[in-house]
């Protein structure tokens, strides 16, 4: 760990995308997790809060603030995108045909979602935009696992989120497909395809949990209390707002920003969001000291800033931001890289 | 390797960003656009009988299946019995049609004893003149939303004719009530209250709403209807003119609303708030021409492959390089 950090202070002094990648990304981070607590959150549970005089201007400021957010979000994801595009670029090398490709790929989606946000796209047009996500994502997750260097419990979750999402489109992609072809028939098992894709989520939070957490110590391990504060205050916010008198937030929050029904029995939703709070705690608390585990961190992040039905093309971004940071987490100094992978 | 600091220069990336975002917001731009599924009431084929839901012009509309789930947002939460509802769209130029069509082993068409509960529907929308979308749990009180809710006992009442304490306990005993033939003697039905008419013109109930407790039976009912039960399955058709007044939601061809369903399986004593509720959803309704054809999907796929082969080709540059290299 020493190791890692004395050599990216060494090469701090360069300006490389390694040395800006950083900037962007926490820039992104942050602004994604203000849009989502202060726009997408709060004015939707905000319809349910009195609100005159004193409470009302906050309220209004609160949003406002959010709003000016997901602006600096939505301009962030591009500029992180196109760094790390590039990094990728450099580092994957230009041997494989799949890992040559795939930056290229990258910084043509990007290129795409900027064209959407200026021009009314059909049908059609969303049916390709979304086939062509998935197919990044099926990229990484390919290319995840065909990394040697890369542990299992990374590439079982990049396999699990991307899972996620895959079952989560085809609800979006069938039924855009079955239209452009004027079909006159829904496509079969749609409904079940984004319960699963729920039930893979959950699964998804548990591991991360085990991978990132610090758990796989086993008796050594013991939660920081950040991390115990995080868990708990997670799951007592959940479990409150659910069960209190005016339930309104838990649902609104779980299927209007992050897109779950939760189905499932309540308990588990719980316990995942705490774990989940707790492996994002303990990423953070280590990128803190030591930039190496800086991409894993802003990944496990920006996850839940994705969501899991990538209604915008904003979210596509960020999803696959979040991806190729678990996929290529070494954006610290090369030196650096022994000592992520043995962490 | 430039000699520009990596501090700097990441500050005056960051700083690029919140410039570029302030403009965005001064000018009320997003950097995004909605991909999420669009139900599209296409021009019908033909005429859209009102008394028939499965009439064959219903096969020219595209269906979309919209997940639901339990309600858990108001006091009871529960619900959640029906998963899905298949939904289509058409539209005449003068009226808008829907009709949801979900699986139902049990045909529950009475609420008259305590212990009966009916099978029902409802189709919400933001109100008229409302900007922003409204909390999907009945709006809120700067957005008001418009719902129409089809009662499967109200069909029946359509269908078969209002059931009363004799029909329903032929076997009862009731002392004679003098006045039972007067009007007053049944203030809900002299009052106008929808819910204690006998003789009804439609099944379906035009309702407002402004946030939870806050559903009204609308002013006027404009809302037509019909629900029928084959196979293990409800076809429920709602129409309704183009134009309304009042807080009921407009359409008119070319327009994108939101539109939110939720349905009520009567046999598993779903009521009120006990129901498999959906999150908004996009709704497109479209003119007599489509508004896009497959031509559209050709010159779409053609610009993103254009795209993806200008980046590939830097990419397979970039792999000639590599191999000329080694």
């Amino acid at each position: 760990m020493q190791k890692s950090a004395a050599a990216a202070s060494t090469t701090s002094a360069a300006l490389t995308v390694e040395s800006l990648a950083p900037y962007a990304l926490w820039t992104l981070l942050a602004a994604g997790l203000g849009e989502l607590f202060l726009y997408r959150m709060l004015s939707r549970v905000g319809v349910h809060i009195p609100k005159e005089g004193l409470v009302l201007d906050v309220y209004s400021s609160l949003v406002r603030t959010g709003s000016f957010a997901f602006n600096v979000s939505s301009v962030a994801v591009f500029l992180a995108l196109g760094l790390l595009a590039y990094a990728c670029a450099r580092r994957w090398g230009s041997r494989q045909p799949l890992r040559a490709a795939t930056p290229a790929l990258i910084a043509a989606f990007a290129a795409v979602s900027l064209l959407f946000a200026f021009v009314d796209e059909g049908e059609s047009a969303k049916l390709a935009y979304g086939a062509f996500s998935a197919g990044l994502m099926i990229a990484l997750a390919a290319i995840a696992w065909t990394d040697g260097r890369s542990d299992h419990y990374r590439k079982a979750t990049v396999g699990l989120i991307v899972l996620a999402y895959l079952f989560a489109q085809y609800y979006t992609l069938s039924n855009q497909a079955y239209r452009a072809l004027d079909l006159t028939a829904a496509p079969p098992q749609t409904a079940r395809a984004l319960e699963m894709a729920e039930l893979l989520v959950v699964a998804t939070a548990l591991l991360a949990f085990w991978r990132w957490s610090g758990v796989r110590a086993g008796l050594n391990w013991r939660p920081s209390p950040v991390q115990l504060g995080v868990a708990g205050l997670l799951i007592f916010a959940f479990l409150g707002a659910y069960r209190g008198e005016d339930s309104s937030t838990a649902a609104i929050l779980s299927l209007w920003t992050v897109g779950l029904t939760l189905y499932l029995p309540l308990p588990v939703y719980a316990l995942a969001l705490g774990l989940y709070g707790a492996a994002l705690v303990a990423c953070l608390g280590r990128a803190r000291r030591d930039p190496a585990f800086m991409p894993d961190a802003v990944a496990l992040g920006l996850l839940p800033v994705a969501g899991l039905t990538l209604d915008l093309t904003y979210q596509h971004l960020v999803a696959i931001v979040a991806l190729l940071l678990l996929v290529q987490p070494s954006l610290a100094p090369s030196d650096a890289q022994d000592a992520v992978l043995a962490a | 390797m430039t000699r520009v600091s990596p501090r700097v220069a990441g500050l005056a990336l960051l700083a690029g960003v919140l410039i570029l975002a302030a403009a965005l917001t001064q000018l009320d731009l997003r950097l995004a656009s909605s991909q999420a599924v669009t139900l599209a009431a296409k021009e019908a084929d033909g005429d859209v009988p009102l008394d028939d839901p499965v009439a064959r012009v219903w096969d020219s509309a595209e269906p979309v299946e919209i997940p639901l789930s339990a309600q858990n947002v108001a006091t009871p939460q529960g619900g959640g019995s029906i998963r899905a509802v298949t939904v289509r769209a058409l539209n005449d130029g003068e009226r808008i049609f829907f009709r949801l069509e979900w699986a139902d082993a049990t045909q529950d068409v009475s609420a008259f004893a305590a212990e009966d509960f009916r099978d029902a529907a409802a189709i919400q929308f933001p109100a008229s003149g409302v900007a922003t979308l409204p909390s999907f749990c009945m709006g809120q009180a700067d957005g008001r939303v418009n719902i129409w809710q089809w009662k499967a006992d109200w069909q029946a009442d359509i269908d078969r004719g209002f059931v009363n304490v004799p029909e329903a306990y032929p076997n009862a005993v009731s002392d004679d009530y003098p006045f039972k033939d007067e009007e007053l003697f049944y203030p809900g039905r002299a009052a106008g209250n929808l819910l204690s008419q006998t003789e009804r013109k439609t099944p379906v109930e035009n309702l407002v709403a402004a946030g939870f407790g806050t559903l009204t039976t609308a002013e006027e009912q404009p809302v037509a209807g019909k629900g029928i039960w084959q196979n293990g399955k409800w076809y429920v058709l709602f129409a309704r003119e183009m134009k309304a007044g009042g807080d009921y939601t407009p359409f008119k061809p070319g327009q994108t609303t939101n539109v939110a369903f939720a349905v009520w399986d009567g046999a598993a004593g779903e009521r009120d708030g006990l129901k498999s509720v959906s999150q908004f959803a996009d709704l497109k309704v479209e003119g007599v021409a489509r508004a896009e054809g497959k031509s559209g999907a050709v010159v779409w796929v053609f610009v993103m492959a254009g795209v993806v082969i200008v980046f590939m080709g830097m990419a397979y540059a970039r792999l000639r390089a590599g191999q000329r290299e080694q």
